[in-house]
């Protein structure tokens, strides 16, 4: 269901007071928010009834057209509280509670981070004390990052508190990093790389494996079911981007994507600054296995990127879900909690989202555990 | 000759001889590319003729590969890909 205006386009005030909420109501539309006057109402209803609707207008000479309805915010309210990057951390470390790790100085020591994606750049300043092991499941190309994306999302899940430069930006600075290369310098790949990746992932026992990629498919593909399944079964979570494939200002939720829509492979979705849904950011979808589970930031998230340039700000579910990534690695390095109890933990300690739908952002907020919940 | 990958998913309770397998698939006609042992699974590839008067079973299509005993699914590679460095959106 997805809120419509619906405009009647004539002067003719009996047709606006009488003819037009007949019409409505005729095709089972409320009347409630329908203003007699300007001939606007505003319904609640699926797009194939507003289609049916407009056809009836049209069978009875009565011009009518709709469109989704819009949100608009006053624009002396900006000032909403919402998060944003200091010279200290970036606003999703902020958000994401990263102080009460910070406090105990849990960073994930001991825990292996499998990132699945385009590489890293391990020439990385930030970095450079670090444990890295590097593979690449691309033929013909080595383990570097030459796109960023791989880059960002490591940043992301394992990259420093306090660089030299700029916030912190990384959720578990003292994991170890295995970068599996599975999509090419091109930011393409296919299941032959990623489940290798997976593979190589659990055969050097990762416990969190980070897989900021999908196909905006909404078929279930049958591999990633095994796969999953099988990950956790060796005590590896597997942890996936629902998908950038909504366009919500449009009216299009969309949908979780393959592999994140496979039911032992988490889906994650993003928000921005201010704990809203991003508009890009992909909706449950009806099937076991296709619900979001969890959400993060995702929106102007600052983090490793490439070359010179060191550090970038972009969006994605593929941001956000790093971050969960990295919360993993922070409670497993306490716990050394694994596979289906590390899923139940960062589901339990999700911060519930009062203002937006469960089917855009599972049970809330991943955040970091507070100490006395430990 | 056209190219196609596949994925073959082994049962759990014939993980314990996967090497047979491997070896039934490539009697199939499956040319491997990776034997994934911690999943249980198979990367490989199948070459299709082009039927140019050739019989029909020339095809490499998967059944002969589903056929294999401990075999629980071949699916067909789809592919994956990102927005370019530059997207705002990745």
């Amino acid at each position: 269901m997805a809120r419509y205006v619906v405009t009647f386009d004539t002067s003719d005030s009996a047709v606006l007071q009488d003819d037009a909420p007949g019409l409505l109501s005729s095709q089972g539309f409320s009347t409630e928010t329908y203003f007699p006057r300007l001939g606007i109402g505003v319904v609640e209803g699926e797009p194939d009834q507003l289609e049916s609707l407009s056809s009836r207008c049209r069978e009875q000479n009565r011009p009518m057209s709709y469109t989704p309805e819009l949100t608009y915010y006053a624009i002396t309210d900006t000032a909403e509280p919402g998060f944003e990057d200091t010279s200290e951390l970036t606003w999703g470390l902020q958000a994401i509670g990263i102080a009460s790790a910070q406090q105990l100085g849990q960073a994930g020591a001991g825990v292996r981070v499998a990132v699945l994606d385009t590489g890293f750049d391990a020439a990385h300043p930030d970095f450079a004390a670090r444990t890295i092991v590097t593979e690449s499941f691309i033929d013909g190309e080595g383990p570097d990052d030459a796109h960023g994306h791989g880059t960002h999302c490591i940043g992301t899940a394992c990259g420093p508190w306090q660089p030299e430069t700029g916030p912190g930006y990384g959720v578990a600075p003292e994991s170890e990093i295995y970068s599996g290369k599975v999509l090419g310098d091109d930011g393409t790949g296919s299941d032959t790389s990623i489940l290798a990746g997976i593979d190589w992932a659990l055969q050097n026992d990762c416990q969190v494996i980070s897989m900021s990629l999908g196909a905006d498919v909404r078929e279930v593909h049958p591999p990633y079911v095994a796969a999953g399944r099988r990950a956790l079964e060796s005590g590896s979570l597997i942890i996936a981007a629902a998908g950038n494939n909504a366009q919500r200002s449009e009216g299009d939720p969309g949908f979780v994507g393959a592999p994140a829509n496979s039911p032992h492979i988490m889906a994650v979705a993003a928000v921005d600054s201010q704990l809203r849904t991003a508009d890009f950011s992909a909706r449950s979808a009806p099937h076991d296995g296709g619900e979001i589970d969890l959400t993060a930031p995702g929106v102007d998230v600052y983090s490793a990127w490439l070359g010179e340039e060191r550090h970038r700000s972009i969006s994605g579910t593929s941001m956000a879900t790093p971050h969960v990534s990295g919360i993993a690695a922070l409670i497993c390095g306490v716990s050394e909690t694994r596979g289906e109890q590390l899923w139940q933990e960062l589901v339990t300690h999700a911060a519930a989202l009062e203002d937006e739908d469960p089917e855009d952002v599972g049970a809330g907020l991943a955040t970091v555990p507070e100490p006395q919940d430990r | 000759m056209s190219e196609k990958e596949w994925i073959v998913t082994v049962d759990d309770q014939d993980l314990h001889r996967l090497d047979e397998i491997v070896a039934e698939l490539e009697s199939a006609g499956l040319e491997v590319i990776r034997v994934l042992r911690s999943l249980g699974q198979v990367t490989g590839r199948t070459q299709t003729k082009d039927a140019v008067g050739g019989s029909a079973a020339e095809d490499s299509a998967p059944e002969p590969l589903a056929a294999v005993s401990g075999v629980v699914s071949v699916d067909a590679v789809q592919q994956y890909s990102i927005k370019p460095p530059d997207a705002e959106v990745q």
